[in-house]
């Protein structure tokens, strides 16, 4: 790719990024349902990592086998949140 | 070229980074922590021969069995299986050294010095800890246990983590990318397989454990409550604890079991029976370790459903582990087996095994984990699976290779009478604990008369399993002064370290080896070996020097901790600057086999596996974060109430726009644009520097406002979180000077700037970890 084009790409992603984190101030601020918010806040967080490591951190570029370490990565620590706040009691008691 | 110091002085074994005399020091070490915690294991089965005997009163056992437990696990046993990974996994793959040569001296520095570390909390007030190896909180907290033994054993564990750490991206980096051409993966001797699946369990177990270890740190320095509130408590410790405690035991056997299976492939000279399947099992096994931990918890009142589910994942890690053992075993079938010590200590490795192994099933039962936990059942069949199949298992190994290591041969009948009275020793010790399986452990004395005789049939097994090893020290020994010569290849090996010399020369191979074909089959180029580059180097030694004053010294003297901070801090710098002016380059290998990593070089997957460690530890505090918020319901308040949210919103858009300025760098540096790289990585720094000042102001204005680091569970969360993540941060800004120092110093002009690159996949890690923090506390 050109340097320019390059240089263009990764303007255009950082635009991008601000405002996801602006619609993400302004959810907070026009108070929207808790619900919502949660999923909306979390969708959004995750779609900005998203961008993040696919052209930031030249993932969609690089050997596959890298993404699949940070796959996993990203496998253990859902585990994790869910195991851990599994275990305190909140899920329904059959 | 670095001059090199005799192989005999001192000086050699300070400063080498050559990945066998790593190996040797790791072994020695090893052997060390091995006779401590020996020792420590016969003071307190001495006190256990007779009822209410005062050999150690009850605290002396407590820390006697703390200390057992702790340096048994973590300094000596899995360090005795990387003695034998550092020394061998490059001469399997056909490589010269490690990937990274200094790192590799500062991972076996690190270990020593928390080991030492650890050690010394038996000579300082208080004494060592005494709250059991598993540090369960809060028993392990400043208000039960204010002991400094503890804090110190705790930043101990940080070396060694950090030690642990720097191994796994190593070896990763060093399998995947430096085999030798026609090497493939399924090519890999067994014993090199099953380092690789090691490091891979301790790249996602180690870094939460750090998170847990943090945590207390913080509660037991700061007085925050993690531990002693009902909201975090018990349940946090035991998850972040067991997330690493379970596979850590998988961490500790791999080895042995490579090992196994690389001695049954050589005695029995034929390959392994099923060994594709022995592969697949392993990596089962390693992913399933993960999802079993909860079994550890079943009597905590933990949901019923997350138990009922780790219950099957439990019983289900049998059926990897039965394949693997039933394929040593059909190995057997038909072969000429040659029966010499090594293999001796492999059979015994798979009995001691299998009856380790029958008897967990059982822990994974929730109605019989009630009735056995917390008894000498649990201790019997630990003690089966840790000691009897891994060391019998690196006690294989290590008659196998001690020809290969001191090209001299052992004394075989010496040998085989030390495996005879080892197998009988251990067994006449833990075998009769399976009998009082309702004996509770972690206790003192006791006074049921029935438990007496099985109790000093223990005693006196364990004396002699202890004394068989006098025979390995007097045969090895001996050996090495007057042993035969054993020659390149005294066991008809197939793999790689059996082609060269005994032992190896400093570069490993004076050829280059090349496999073709389905058969290992290797060719001599006859022409000039690629050179072997020796650092020759004191730095590691003494950063690691300088981590431990100052871990000493935050807890015992702050005179020390601040020569310590100075010295690690000095030491840095020197490191460094000697990077600054490429004092130590090593080429990537010119020729090898790197599938799937084709395109990704060395010290780039470095990065990468680097950054999966700090994901990972950033899990954990997201974990503890999740179980604390939804224990704490409605008394956590909303971020919006207690955050500036706009503050930190524009906080985010800083540190956005620094990751677009890092990006920038790596493209210019791309296209050779020296004037532009530097400017986007001035205004990279000059943005975290931003970044950090924001935050130091919310902070100020959190305080004043009264929500302080123990003004609650939330509040310390917060805190706890941004601190880490502000630490990398910081940590990244150096880093970001360096480059600058090297950009203008001209440092990149022969290697390219891949530097740069490297440093933006940290960077945008960091950036990819605020986002989340920004939503969790501030948007949430």
């Amino acid at each position: 790719m050109e340097a320019e084009n390059i240089i263009k790409m990764y303007t255009l992603i950082w635009v991008l990024l601000v405002v996801f984190t602006i619609v993400e101030v302004m959810m907070i601020a026009m108070a929207f349902p808790p619900v919502f918010i949660l999923l909306g806040v979390i969708g959004l967080a995750s779609l900005k990592a998203v961008f993040i490591a696919l052209y930031y951190q030249h993932l969609k570029y690089d050997d596959i086998a890298i993404s699949w370490f940070y796959l996993m990565a990203l496998f253990f620590a859902i585990f994790i949140v869910i195991v851990f706040t599994g275990g305190s009691g909140v899920w329904p008691i059959q | 070229m670095v001059e090199k110091p005799d192989y005999y002085s001192i000086k050699h074994w300070l400063t080498t980074t050559n990945h066998k005399d790593i190996g040797i020091l790791y072994l020695f070490t090893s052997l060390y922590f091995l006779m401590v915690g020996g020792s420590l294991a016969l003071l307190f089965r001495l006190q256990l021969a007779f009822p209410w005997l005062n050999i150690l009163d009850a605290s002396a056992y407590n820390q006697a069995v703390t200390m057992h437990g702790l340096i048994m696990v973590l300094w000596a046993v899995s360090p005795l299986a990387f003695a034998f990974a550092n020394y061998l996994v490059p001469l399997q793959i056909g490589a010269r050294d490690l990937a990274f040569p200094r790192l590799n001296a500062l991972s076996y520095w690190l270990y020593l010095f928390s080991g030492l570390l650890a050690a010394v909390t038996f000579f300082i007030p208080g004494g060592a800890p005494d709250v059991g190896w598993t540090y369960y909180a809060p028993l392990s907290t400043a208000r039960f246990s204010p002991q400094p033994g503890v804090t110190l054993a705790g930043l101990a564990l940080v070396m060694l983590i950090a030690s642990v750490t720097v191994s796994t991206i190593n070896f990763i980096v060093t399998v995947a990318t430096m085999r030798a051409p026609g090497l493939g993966w399924s090519k890999i001797p067994m014993f090199t397989w099953s380092i690789l699946f090691t490091v891979l369990l301790m790249l996602f177990a180690f870094s939460p454990l750090a998170a847990g270890v943090l945590l207390l740190a913080v509660d037991r320095v700061f007085g925050t409550a993690f531990y002693t509130s009902p909201e975090g408590g018990t349940f946090l410790w035991g998850h972040l604890f067991w997330f690493f405690g379970h596979p850590e035991v998988y961490i500790v056997l791999m080895p042995a079991l490579g090992i196994i299976g690389d001695v049954i492939e050589t005695f029995t000279r034929k390959p392994l029976f099923g060994r594709k399947y022995i592969l697949l099992s392993m990596a089962a096994a390693s992913f399933i370790s993960f999802i079993v931990y909860v079994h550890h918890m079943f009597n905590t009142g933990m949901h019923p459903i997350v138990r009922e589910v780790m219950s099957l994942t439990t019983e289900s890690i049998s059926v990897p582990f039965g394949i693997i053992m039933l394929s040593f075993i059909f190995s057997l079938y038909k072969a000429k087996i040659k029966v010499t010590t090594p293999f001796l200590f492999a059979i015994g490795s798979i009995f001691l095994f299998i009856i380790g192994g029958i008897t967990g099933v059982f822990n994974s039962s929730i109605p019989l984990n009630h009735l056995i936990r917390g008894t000498y059942w649990v201790v019997a069949h630990l003690h089966y699976a840790m000691v009897g199949a891994t060391l019998f298992g690196l006690l294989a190994g290590l008659y196998y290779w001690y020809p290969k290591m001191t090209g001299r041969m052992y004394n075989e009948r010496l040998g085989k009478i030390h495996f005879a009275i080892a197998f009988i020793g251990f067994n006449v010790l833990y075998l009769p604990m399976f009998i009082i399986y309702d004996m509770p452990r972690r206790v003192y004395t006791y006074s049921v008369p029935e438990w007496i005789p099985f109790n000093q049939l223990e005693t006196l097994g364990g004396y002699i399993f202890g004394i068989s090893f006098l025979l390995l020290v007097y045969n090895f020994y001996k050996s090495y002064r007057v042993g035969a010569p054993a020659g390149n290849n005294p066991w008809g090996g197939w793999s790689l370290e059996w082609l060269t010399q005994s032992p190896p020369p400093p570069h490993n191979f004076d050829f280059e080896p090349v496999i073709t074909g389905d058969q290992v089959t290797l060719y001599t180029n006859g022409g000039q070996p690629e050179p072997h580059i020796e650092h020759m180097t004191s730095l590691p030694m003494y950063l690691s020097l300088g981590v431990f004053v100052t871990f000493l010294g935050f807890v015992i003297s702050t005179p020390l901790f601040i020569i310590g901070v100075i010295l690690t801090l000095a030491v840095l710098a020197k490191w460094m600057w000697s990077d600054v002016l490429n004092k130590f380059v090593i080429p990537e290998p010119v020729k090898s086999e790197r599938w799937p990593f084709e395109n990704t070089s060395k010290l780039k997957l470095g990065v990468w596996i680097l950054v999966i460690t700090e994901a990972m530890l950033f899990a954990g505090l997201i974990g503890a974060y999740s179980l604390i918020r939804v224990n704490m319901m409605g008394e956590w308040p909303p971020g919006p109430l207690v955050h500036d949210v706009r503050l930190g919103g524009i906080n985010t858009i800083v540190l956005l726009t620094s990751s677009l300025t890092v990006a920038l760098a790596v493209a210019y540096s791309k296209f050779g644009n020296e004037r532009n790289i530097l400017l986007s990585l001035l205004a990279s720094l000059g943005l975290a520097g931003l970044f950090i000042g924001i935050k130091a102001i919310e902070w100020s204005e959190l305080f004043a406002e009264g929500f302080t680091l123990t003004s609650s569970l939330a509040a310390s969360t917060y805190y706890v979180l941004t601190s880490v993540h502000a630490a990398h941060v910081l940590g990244g800004m150096i880093v970001m000077l360096y480059l600058i120092t090297k950009v203008l110093k001209g440092g990149y002009k022969s290697g390219g700037y891949e530097g740069v690159e490297n440093f933006g996949i940290y960077w945008h890690f960091i950036d990819i970890v605020w986002i989340f923090l920004f939503a969790l506390f501030y948007l949430l």
